[in-house]
């Protein structure tokens, strides 16, 4: 199985969140929501191409638009490999941190 | 809407240039609607705040990627660079061998160059050393005496408080006896500032105490090995042939052989007194001065106060001081009675010329080898284009392939040189080694030939094949601009001219070296042999003389002084009968006995030479012709003079005779009989060589038995004079290898524009051939396009080779002309070449059937 990094795991939950093509300003926007950070542009953009080559995520260029002159904006979308990659990640990490929470349980209740 | 409603507009761009191409509108409609969002919620100031805040965040991670991404696509260019070599082996060899001779012969001279100019330079106050000179105008003008009077150095001293150290220096030779074995060692008497003053690091004792006593002695490594083997030579006793012994109490590494000075042995100078030298008196000019000056001292100022100085002290003989940097000494050409090892800033200017000029002419290959495949690169360069490669993308594209080209040639070059160095050092006698190459600015130099190569060879080519039009090269138009290359002409011009300027060079070193071994140099050169006597061999010398003569392969004998082309010694004539001019005459003085003249086969233009039979020749002169001219003389037999304190009578005047190196004019000369002076014997043997080895034997079983104890060591005259011309051998040498590879380098050049031309013009050649144009006809045709191109490049050639060449054989006293036949001779040789070069390409294209080059029409 394919192993994400912190950064490269929230790229892509706020791509998925999008439920469809993502535009760059969106991104953020629900990046600063969640984390409550400004992530720098270049992190972001550098992640996410990376994500592209490895076939996470795909990106297409939308219809031209009146605004910069009608040049075209790119969006990025979740491919069908990303999605399945979140869902094993999720599946793993929930499964680990449950044991922790559990044995944090009964640490505590053996020290009382 | 005003500016401020978007983000900075440069500081955007500089961020988008780290991105790729297709990235960069996204990359900034992001910026800019994020900004405008933020303005229009909190302000001006705040979105520029974020601005950037986001700038300096992200400058790292795209400055990363991209240069990330630029390997990637440097490995590609690579790769595809590669690819193209293989594709064609003809050509990428031609290439390739092409510029690794020029980059041999390059790194070869840039080695002998750099070993030239870093003599003395490992010392470590080198900037503040010395040497005290004097202009003498008595002498010359341009002469310059390299020895100062003996009490001259602690004088200045103490009188002059910029100069912090002054060492006085008397060169010789000792014979040390040890375990019955006799060694000749070179050294040197020096005052004890000479440590303090240069870096000579001892491995054994200290640098203080070395020199202080003159009864001790410090040696070098090589000469402690050599007298005392494995032994340990401190404490050890060294003692003289002539009875003198010394302690030994230091060892100091071997002198590099880049110093000017050259010894095995230093001792106190004052071990010169217990041999009965005056060391207190300024009327003996013989002792060289070599002074350290404080950091801020004014050296013309120091030069000032140390003329003041020789003049108080020494009013009867006025001179006037300067002083010779340290570093400067070597190449500086030696001055009268000098003792130092001695380059030539001159070779070294050539050479480095010659250097550059390979290179450019290696590199004006590569430009044209280049440019010149644009045809068949063209279609590669157009569907490149088509399917979307920038011009800036073609351009790298390019370079890396000059640069992986260029790589190449220099890791075969690197080699080549590193196994021809053993060589090249015996080509002009020098100890590089290969050490060197890991020297910082050897290597900063060796790599910026590298760049300065593949930068020069590798943009034109670039930016010419990169301009293609995709629409009219996939049609098959080469393009105006590939047929009419007016600069590739150029460079061709340019690259014969630099060929012929060689050439031009080699012929007229070549012509100059012979004329001076050919000379009529007033004597007969050949079988003469030269054997020095010591003081004891001196007294038997005319009983020595009668049994030598017995054999009768011997032909004659005779001693003198000096060699004449080491005569130094001189006197000035100020009275004389029948004086008319104002001036005195500086004569020089050669003392011989009555054979000389028949000895050196010279020839008497009036009176007598000196005769046994006559008495009074103790007081007679022999004059040269230059000195009776000199002296105004009408008739010079029997007329009155007193020369070097002696009155006397001319008895004779003997022809001019070459005695320095043809470098100098003939000076006025007086031959003097004074048989204390003899220091060499002269023999003339027969001139049989067979004989010869077995004469020499028996003059050396004769020497044994009237000084046994005095080594018996010869030479022959004509092998001494030969090394008087050893830096114009050397030049001449160098000269003809590298103005072979010159030739070499320009012929591939040539080769690769004929085949060029040929492919050309394959169509025109197939339509004339169609409309009955002869197979002569159209290589004659391809041939005026190359004749023309060498006939101007010739034009170019011969006024910068005749002003070069004039310059340097200004040099010599006596010297050729410089014909025109140097120049027409050495331009037909160059046509000749390049048409040898180019026929080969021609007559192909000629011979070829019209139908297959006309075929596609």
């Amino acid at each position: 199985m394919a192993f994400l990094t912190k950064l490269e795991e929230l790229f892509m939950l706020a791509v998925f969140h999008q439920n469809g093509p993502a535009g760059l300003v969106d991104i953020r926007k629900y990046l600063l929501d969640k984390t409550g950070k400004d992530w720098a542009i270049a992190s972001l953009y550098i992640a996410l191409d990376k994500l592209k080559k490895k076939g996470f995520v795909e990106t297409y260029k939308g219809e031209p638009k009146r605004v910069r002159g009608g040049k075209a904006r790119r969006y990025y979308l979740m491919t069908e490999r990303g999605t399945q990659v979140l869902a094993q990640t999720w599946k793993m990490q929930e499964g680990m941190w449950k044991d922790f929470v559990s044995s944090l349980a009964r640490n505590n209740q053996t020290d009382e | 809407m005003n500016k401020k409603s978007y983000p900075p507009k440069s500081a955007l761009h500089f961020l988008m240039g780290f991105m790729d191409l297709d990235e960069r509108e996204n990359f900034a409609e992001y910026m800019d609607s994020v900004y405008r969002e933020l303005l229009l919620a909190k302000g001006q100031k705040s979105a520029r705040a974020w601005f950037w805040s986001q700038f300096i965040r992200s400058l790292p991670g795209l400055v990363k990627k991209s240069i990330e991404g630029g390997i990637f696509m440097l490995k590609n260019y690579i790769k595809a660079a590669l690819r193209n070599i293989r594709r064609q082996k003809v050509y990428s060899t031609i290439n390739i061998a092409g510029l690794a001779v020029g980059l041999v012969c390059c790194m070869l001279i840039f080695l002998w160059v750099h070993d030239e100019w870093s003599y003395d330079r490992f010392h470590k106050n080198a900037n503040r050393i010395y040497r005290a000179v004097i202009v003498d105008p008595s002498v010359g003008a341009d002469k310059k005496v390299s020895v100062t009077p003996i009490p001259f150095a602690p004088e200045i001293k103490t009188e002059i408080p910029e100069v912090v150290y002054s060492a006085r220096i008397s060169p010789g030779s000792m014979k040390f006896l040890y375990k019955d074995n006799r060694f000749e060692e070179r050294g040197l008497f020096v005052s004890p500032d000479f440590l303090k003053m240069f870096s000579f690091p001892f491995v054994q004792g200290s640098t203080e105490k070395a020199i202080v006593d003159p009864g001790t002695i410090s040696i070098s490594e090589q000469a402690a090995k050599r007298i005392f083997g494995p032994k340990d030579p401190i404490g050890q006793i060294l003692s003289t042939e002539r009875g003198w012994e010394f302690v030994i109490t230091g060892v100091f590494r071997n002198v590099p052989f880049q110093s000017h000075l050259q010894f095995d042995y230093l001792v106190n100078f004052r071990h010169l007194e217990q041999m009965g030298r005056d060391l207190h008196r300024w009327s003996d000019i013989s002792f060289f001065t070599y002074v350290m000056l404080d950091q801020h001292a004014d050296i013309r100022q120091v030069a000032r106060k140390m003329t003041e100085c020789h003049n108080t002290h020494l009013p009867e003989l006025e001179a006037t001081y300067q002083l010779q940097p340290l570093k400067r000494i070597y190449l500086d050409p030696p001055y009268m009675f000098d003792m130092a090892v001695h380059g030539s800033r001159q070779s070294v200017i050539a050479f480095s010329i010659i250097a550059v000029a390979i290179l450019l002419i290696a590199c004006i290959n590569f430009i044209n080898l280049s440019t010149a495949r644009a045809a068949r690169r063209s279609i590669e360069v157009g569907l490149r284009k088509v399917v979307g490669a920038k011009r800036g993308q073609l351009v790298r594209q390019f370079l890396s392939e000059s640069t992986v080209v260029t790589v190449m040639a220099f890791l075969l070059a690197l080699g080549a040189t590193v196994l021809l160095l053993p060589a090249f050092n015996t080509l002009v006698s020098k100890q590089i080694s290969i050490a060197i190459l890991k020297e910082g600015f050897v290597i900063l130099g060796l790599l910026s030939i590298v760049l300065f190569t593949g930068l020069v060879s590798g943009t034109y080519p670039a930016v010419f094949l990169s301009s293609f039009q995709p629409i009219r090269v996939l049609k098959g138009a080469h393009g105006k601009s590939i047929r009419q290359s007016f600069l590739r002409k150029m460079l061709i011009v340019l690259q014969f001219s630099l060929t012929v300027a060689v050439m031009t060079g080699v012929l007229s070193v070549e012509k100059q070296l012979r004329y001076i071994r050919q000379m009529d140099l007033g004597y007969d050169r050949s079988h003469l042999l030269v054997v020095p006597m010591q003081r004891d061999m001196r007294r038997q010398y005319e009983s020595l003389k009668q049994e030598l003569l017995r054999n009768p392969n011997i032909m004659s004998a005779t001693a003198t002084a000096n060699l004449p082309m080491y005569l130094q010694s001189g006197t000035v004539v100020d009275e004389w009968e029948g004086k008319t001019t104002e001036k005195k005459v500086h004569l020089k003085i050669l003392w011989v006995d009555e054979d000389y003249v028949k000895t050196f086969r010279m020839e008497m233009a009036d009176g007598d030479f000196f005769s046994k039979e006559r008495s009074t020749d103790r007081y007679g002169f022999v004059l040269n012709q230059a000195a009776v001219r000199a002296m105004e003389l009408e008739s010079p037999i029997g007329k009155r003079a007193e020369i070097n304190m002696t009155e006397g009578y001319i008895i004779g005047v003997v022809k001019d005779f070459h005695f320095r190196s043809v470098h100098h004019a003939i000076e006025p000369m007086v031959l003097i009989s004074e048989p204390g002076m003899f220091h060499n014997m002269v023999i003339r043997l027969a001139p049989n060589a067979l004989r010869t080895q077995d004469t020499i034997r028996y003059v050396e079983t004769l020497w044994e038995k009237f000084a046994p104890d005095q080594p018996f060591v010869y030479s022959f005259l004509d092998e001494r004079l030969n090394s008087l011309y050893r830096g114009e051998q050397l030049m001449g040498t160098i000269f003809r290898w590298f103005s072979g590879l010159t030739i070499f380098i320009a012929c591939i050049g040539l080769l690769g524009m004929a085949s060029f031309m040929a492919e050309q013009r394959t169509k025109e050649i197939g339509i004339r051939k169609v409309l009955g144009a002869s197979v002569p006809g159209i290589v004659g045709m391809l041939f005026r396009e190359f004749t023309k191109w060498v006939i101007i490049a010739n034009v170019i050639a011969w006024p910068v080779a005749y002003y070069f060449m004039n310059k340097w054989l200004q040099n010599f006293a006596y010297r050729i002309d410089l014909g025109v036949w140097t120049f027409v001779l050495s331009g037909l040789a160059a046509l000749a070449v390049a048409l040898l070069t180019v026929s080969y390409q021609s007559i192909k294209a000629a011979t070829a059937n019209p139908a297959d080059s006309l075929r596609y029409e």
